[in-house]
């Protein structure tokens, strides 16, 4: 199966994602930081599954969404990460970039903003 | 509808956020901390994010400018102090309102705008101060009192109640024990000179008054507050005396005393100059330390090193400040261990839903297991204690048990901050005991021999503790002349252990010593004897789900490491599947997952099924046989088979899944229902399902016998 993770540590935030692609066919893998993204994604290639997307928060405890990329990095290449930033993080845009991430979203964003950015990644 | 999805668990998660910030920002208050200052930014960063998401628009406008804020304190940019304080636990509250203010239904505006312009204003007031500009109203910081090197500080309060305070519905003494709560009365006086004649006493009276010193980490405002009430018509005095007071002269004496016996124990001075230092003292008054060193029985340097030992001693002992049954601290364990299971039996009805309530009823869970977690690790940081006393203990143990075989041995202890679970403490005393008694008897050589050798006449012997890779490792080592590898051989092969030329590796070899009635001295020592305490010691440690192994080199000493876990009631267990049954192994013990193939696996005479691993062989078992139950596949190389080790020995376990990795809450089995030695207790799963846990190093043996 194919997924898109979000990697936030705020549960409003994963439910809405989650609810926004959901009605356009999309599975969603959900994880509270990033190194809990990591574990779930690599659990998920280890079961055979396909990572579509990777949409990630930058301010996380344990390990930010900058740390998260730059691990996600070091095994997967390819698969575009999606970014979420406020407009008080500009400078973090730049960083993210540098990590390897693919675009960003700037929150709070509207649905179709969302499905957008998804899609544009994603094809 | 998606709205109101991401409303309710947004209400949920504003909920927490806030709860969070109220005492995050109280405890800002008292004690200005980067990391909560991060956590404070942080929280209120993730409420502005899901309160736009959630479409609450006043809440985000208003959440944006208190982050502005507060990213200047956590930058460093301007100080935090009451006046801020009070504006963010106000902020907080309005935020409470309006997100709890139903739909369509108007949050009160007029104080959202009173509190953004004194936001604004904090902003203003720094950015003026970045831009050079002087201000008048510096922000006031709040400067607590001074304490002592432990943060104690130091009040003589003194309380003449009126005579009449009984009939304002106050009890003196309900008073005196608020203030006691605070700290500790290290001094108390009643002056009961006051009280009548007995007939021409009052019973509604107050007669007494109070004279206390006070030894507390509050500062002063906080005492003063026990008082609120009672302040302005009694005759109540509080000083603060943290500046000039002098420690108990008794404590001191006792602190005295164990700087002797800290040089002592490490061998720097003798008993007879102790006695000798003590006497003078009492007659002169002096400082141990220096009537030590004036009469040369040590250096400058030793004291020193006496005096931080006992700063980290005294750490220790001061640590613990309430007393509690450790059988109440398992049961609360046990407890969350019922809550933990049934946390995952839920998160496994969540797997039967639809996705979407599958997603929306974990992310609910995450927040739950977060603070279970969270009230795990508070809860065994409880039983852990550090090692240091334990190992103090065995300063007297050396000295005495050495004295009486005429060496002379020190006793060196490192690690004394490790530490581990108090059950695990208590119950390694005695084969560490054992071990070292060992060490003395027949690890360390006699003087005249180790002046022979050119070695210092005197042995030491070495404690040590270390945390490594989520254990513990204790060793004893000592410089002794190691253990002589040819005599074990030859008792071995004597016992039949091993053939006459038969190749062996050295870690087995050694572990021949903690085979019952193994013996390599020919005259076994008075005190215990290799070999007469060595099985015990290793069975002791094996009941402890630990393991020992010793490391020995010929004229340079003998180590004994033992490893342990950290606590006895949780593992991280990996959960196996075989047919229908599942067991758990300890991940600890898991080295790696394999497939193997056909030629991979022999069968050896008398050694049973083998399987090759990276060039070698280990013994291969299978679960079903050992267990008769059923099992999906007969042939290694169409299961999977999970390498575990115990004690650098590997073993291949034949299984038909590899469940998942999960904490794993043990509960001991009573030995009517198992006396294998295969498993080592058993774990209630989520579905409810038992599981047994398997004990590698009892499998081993179990397969070697
Ligand atoms: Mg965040």
């Amino acid at each position: 199966m194919r997924y898109i993770a979000i990697i936030d540590d705020s549960p409003t935030m994963r439910a809405s994602v989650m609810l926004t692609l959901k009605p356009f066919g999309y599975n969603v893998l959900q994880a509270q930081h990033g190194a809990e993204g990591l574990d779930v994604i690599q659990k998920a290639i280890a079961e055979g599954h396909e990572i579509a997307l990777a949409i990630c928060d930058i301010n996380m405890p344990v390990l930010d969404g900058i740390g998260f990329i730059n691990e996600f990095r070091k095994f997967d290449k390819f698969t575009p990460i999606l970014v979420l930033t406020t407009e008080s993080e500009q400078a973090t845009i730049q960083k993210g970039k540098q990590a390897g991430a693919s675009g960003w979203l700037i929150k709070p964003f509207k649905p179709d903003e969302l499905i957008q950015s998804v899609e544009r990644l994603i094809r | 509808m998606i709205d109101n999805a991401v409303r309710d668990v947004f209400l949920e998660e504003s909920k927490e956020l806030l709860d969070t910030l109220d005492s995050d920002i109280v405890r800002l208050e008292t004690s200005p901390d980067q990391d909560v200052m991060n956590r404070v930014f942080r929280s209120v960063h993730t409420l502005k994010g899901g309160s736009g998401i959630a479409g609450y628009d006043q809440v985000y406008e208003f959440t944006h400018g208190l982050e502005n804020l507060l990213d200047l304190v956590r930058k460093g940019e301007t100080q935090i102090n009451a006046a801020m304080i009070t504006l963010l636990l106000r902020s907080l509250d309005w935020i409470r309102q309006a997100v709890a203010a139903a739909d369509g239904e108007e949050c009160d505006i007029a104080v959202k705008e009173a509190l953004q312009r004194d936001i604004n204003a904090c902003i203003g007031e720094v950015s003026a101060v970045k831009a050079g500009g002087t201000h008048d109203e510096k922000p006031r910081i709040i400067v607590p009192g001074k304490t002592d090197a432990h943060g104690n500080r130091y009040y003589h309060i003194r309380c003449a109640f009126n005579e009449d305070i009984f009939l304002r519905g106050i009890d003196p003494l309900m008073i005196m024990e608020d203030l006691r709560r605070l700290g500790t009365f290290i001094q108390r006086k009643i002056n009961k000179k006051d009280v009548p004649n007995f007939d021409s006493l009052d019973p509604e009276k107050c007669y007494f008054s109070w004279e206390v010193v006070l030894k507390t980490e509050h500062t002063i405002e906080k005492v003063y507050e026990v008082f609120l009430f009672v302040h302005d018509d009694n005759d109540i005095v509080i000083r603060d005396i943290t500046e000039n007071y002098d420690p108990d002269s008794a404590d001191a004496r006792i602190a005295e005393k164990r700087i002797g016996e800290i040089l002592l124990g490490k061998g720097v001075i003798t008993e007879n100059e102790l006695n000798d230092v003590l006497n003078e003292q009492d007659q002169k008054n002096a400082k141990l330390g220096d009537l030590v060193v004036s009469k040369g029985y040590a250096t400058e340097k030793d004291v020193e090193h006496a005096l931080v030992d006992q700063e980290k001693i005294k750490k220790k002992i001061e640590t613990g400040t309430v007393r509690v049954d450790t059988a109440k601290l398992d049961n609360l364990l046990n407890l969350l261990g019922e809550i933990v299971i049934g946390q995952s039996a839920i998160s496994r009805l969540a797997d039967d839903m639809s996705e979407e309530q599958s997603f929306m009823l974990k992310n609910a869970l995450y927040g739950m297991e977060r603070t279970t977690r969270e009230f795990q690790e508070q809860l065994m940081s409880i039983r852990m204690i550090p090692i240091g006393p334990s190992f103090e203990q065995f300063r007297r143990f050396v000295r005495d048990v050495s004295h009486s075989l005429n060496k002379e041995i020190y006793l060196e202890i490192e690690g004394q901050d490790t530490e581990l679970d108090k059950t695990v403490i208590e119950r390694i005393s005695d084969p560490l005991k054992h071990m070292i008694r060992n060490a003395i008897d027949h690890g360390i050589e006699s003087p005249e021999t180790r002046a022979g050798a050119g070695k210092p006449k005197s042995g030491k012997i070495t404690l040590r503790a270390y945390h490594q890779e989520g254990n513990v490792f204790i060793e004893v080592s000592d410089d002794g002349g190691g253990i002589d590898r040819k005599e074990v051989r030859a008792k071995a092969e004597a016992l039949g252990l091993v053939k006459h030329g038969e190749e062996i590796a050295d870690a087995k070899l050694l572990q021949f010593l903690f085979l019952p009635g193994f013996s390599t001295t020919s005259q076994v020592g008075e005190l215990s004897g290799r070999g007469v305490g060595m099985d015990v010691v290793k069975n002791n440690i094996e009941s402890l789900r630990g393991s020992v192994e010793i490391e020995t080199r010929e004229k340079i000493g003998t180590t004994f490491r033992v490893k342990l876990p950290l606590t006895l009631a949780i593992i991280e267990g990996m959960l196996i599947r075989v047919g229908k049954s599942i067991f758990i192994l300890p991940m600890l013990s898991i080295v790696e997952s394999i497939r193997p193939r056909k030629e991979d696996v022999q069968t050896v005479e008398k050694k049973g099924e083998l399987i090759r691993v990276r060039g070698e062989y280990a013994p291969l078992v299978r679960l079903y046989e050992i267990f008769g139950i059923e099992s999906e596949h007969h042939n290694p190389w169409e299961s999977l088979v999970v390498i575990v080790e115990s004690a650098g020995v590997r073993l291949g376990i034949m299984i038909d899944e590899l469940v998942g990795q999960q904490q794993i809450v043990i509960k001991s089995l009573d030995t009517a229902i198992t006396n294998s030695r295969s498993v080592s207790g058993a774990a209630i799963l989520g579905n409810g399902q038992v599981a047994l846990i398997l004990d590698v190093h009892g499998l081993l043996s179990e397969i070697m016998s």
